[in-house]
């Protein structure tokens, strides 16, 4: 019984690893997203000139799901980004549609650059402090239950 | 139809009269807000029309700009075009004529910034106004090029949207190429639902230039309608058509024949034959009233 109450215990470190690396996971999604948002509206803008939401629409089936509920959901709860970072997508949409082609483009270019920036140093902090707090879990986890024995 | 571009207010004041009866309604920054039905000017109360601006709806500040980001689907850059021309045009054939500060960077326009006034146009469909007219541009199993003039608001584009559709049904399969520049020819709200012309090539939102030389050539059309045509501009495009043995139906600001006379460029018109028939209406005997029908040479032939 105390072995399979341990086993559970374990498990549930586990979950949270999972659950902690996940975070960065999706942050790392995120921006993944917006690069790819931002170069198809920056293509598709200049060409046929289609507005904001059909274009939008037009990315959601190559996009994560996460991203999706960020973008398209109104009654969105996306407790799993942080505040900063869904407050920066934000700002990036209210300034879509305020002028003409050539301003369109330039002002997404400006956010392009930084999503390409954030979807690197969200690459970095997925691979580094996501892998350590997802051992660190495990590990803390495996002595708890060690010492439990 | 326009419940999601209004404020809730002037919607809700608008959905008390009568669609058909809706010719314009006017917003300007801070001002009363003026309706035109059937060529007569009122102002827009809550629940009716006003004949004083007493108790008036004004427009607050700031709702105009809103009201065209909305008419652009929240994407200005897909407007623009039509921005800098001074209109937008809105689903169903509604025409939005805009007034603001123009912008302009080395003498090249960019847009109208500072909005101050909006004038929305509403089209209406009366079917079979036209049908009077066809005993006159019908002959020898062919049709006669036709140029339809009147002053603003008098029906030239309700009268032009019949043809169409009294083409559109013929037995003989016309090949008809309708050169929407302003989409308002062949998208039509009527009442419930935005009704489409079958049977129509369209091309729209493209200068006649474009569509001219393009719609000829690929096209094949046996008739070409337009609206609104620029004898300056637009002559040698419609010249090209009618050498090319497509008949031509266009319309033009004009009030009367002395009007059309002393448009530049009219002379040669004339003097070439392009046009065999002028049409003259007036809202005199109501809307698209023809007030007289002319041949080639601006002989009186016929009411």
């Amino acid at each position: 019984m105390k072995i399979f109450l341990l086993f559970l215990l374990f498990l549930f470190f586990i979950c949270v690893a999972i659950c902690v690396w996940f975070l960065y996971y999706i942050r790392f999604l995120l921006y993944k997203d917006m690069v790819y948002i931002s170069k198809y509206l920056k293509n598709n803008i200049s060409f046929n000139k289609k507005d904001i939401k059909t274009l939008l629409s037009e990315t959601s089936k190559n996009i994560s799901i996460f991203t999706r509920n960020l973008v398209f959901d109104e009654n969105r709860n996306v407790f799993y980004f942080k505040k900063s970072d869904i407050e920066y997508v934000n700002e990036f949409f209210d300034s879509l549609g305020k002028g003409d082609v050539s301003w369109e483009r330039n002002n997404i270019d400006f956010y392009l650059n930084t999503f390409e920036d954030m979807k690197q140093e969200s690459c970095d902090s997925l691979h580094k402090n996501g892998v350590v707090y997802f051992k660190l879990i495990l590990g803390l986890g495996l002595a708890l239950c060690v010492m439990l024995i | 139809m326009l419940d999601e571009i209004l404020p809730a207010k002037i919607a809700n004041a608008l959905d008390s009269i009568s669609y058909n009866k809706i010719c314009e309604l006017r917003l300007r920054n801070d001002s009363p807000i003026v309706v035109d039905c059937l060529g007569k000017r009122y102002f827009l109360g809550e629940d009716s029309l006003l004949e004083s601006n007493e108790n008036a709806l004004i427009l607050g500040k700031g709702v105009l700009s809103s009201i065209v980001q909305k008419l652009s689907n929240n994407s200005l850059y897909s407007i623009n075009d039509q921005l800098i021309d001074g209109y937008i045009s809105y689903l169903g054939g509604v025409r939005v004529g805009v007034c603001g500060e123009v912008v302009s960077v080395d003498g090249v326009l960019k847009t109208i910034k500072n909005i101050s006034s909006l004038n929305f146009r509403f089209p209406h469909y009366i079917k079979n106004c036209s049908l009077d007219l066809f005993s006159y541009i019908y002959a020898n199993g062919g049709f006669k090029s036709t140029l339809i003039a009147s002053p603003p608001g008098v029906g030239k584009t309700t009268y032009l949207r019949d043809i169409i559709y009294q083409l559109s049904k013929d037995d003989k399969l016309y090949n008809i190429l309708v050169v929407d520049e302003r989409q308002e020819l062949t998208s039509i709200y009527n009442k419930e639902s935005i009704i489409k012309f079958d049977n129509v090539d369209v091309y729209s939102n493209c200068s006649k230039k474009f569509a001219f030389n393009n719609g000829i050539r690929s096209m094949k059309p046996d008739i070409i309608i337009t609206d609104e045509i620029n004898i300056e501009k637009d002559i040698e495009d419609i010249e090209n058509a009618l050498t090319s043995g497509v008949v031509v139906f266009a319309s033009i600001h004009a009030s009367s024949v002395a009007d059309l006379k002393n448009k530049t460029g009219f002379k040669e018109i004339l003097s070439k034959k392009l046009f065999e028939r002028f049409v003259f209406l007036s809202n005199e005997g109501g809307v698209c009233h023809i007030a007289g029908v002319y041949n080639q040479n601006l002989q009186f032939i016929g009411v």
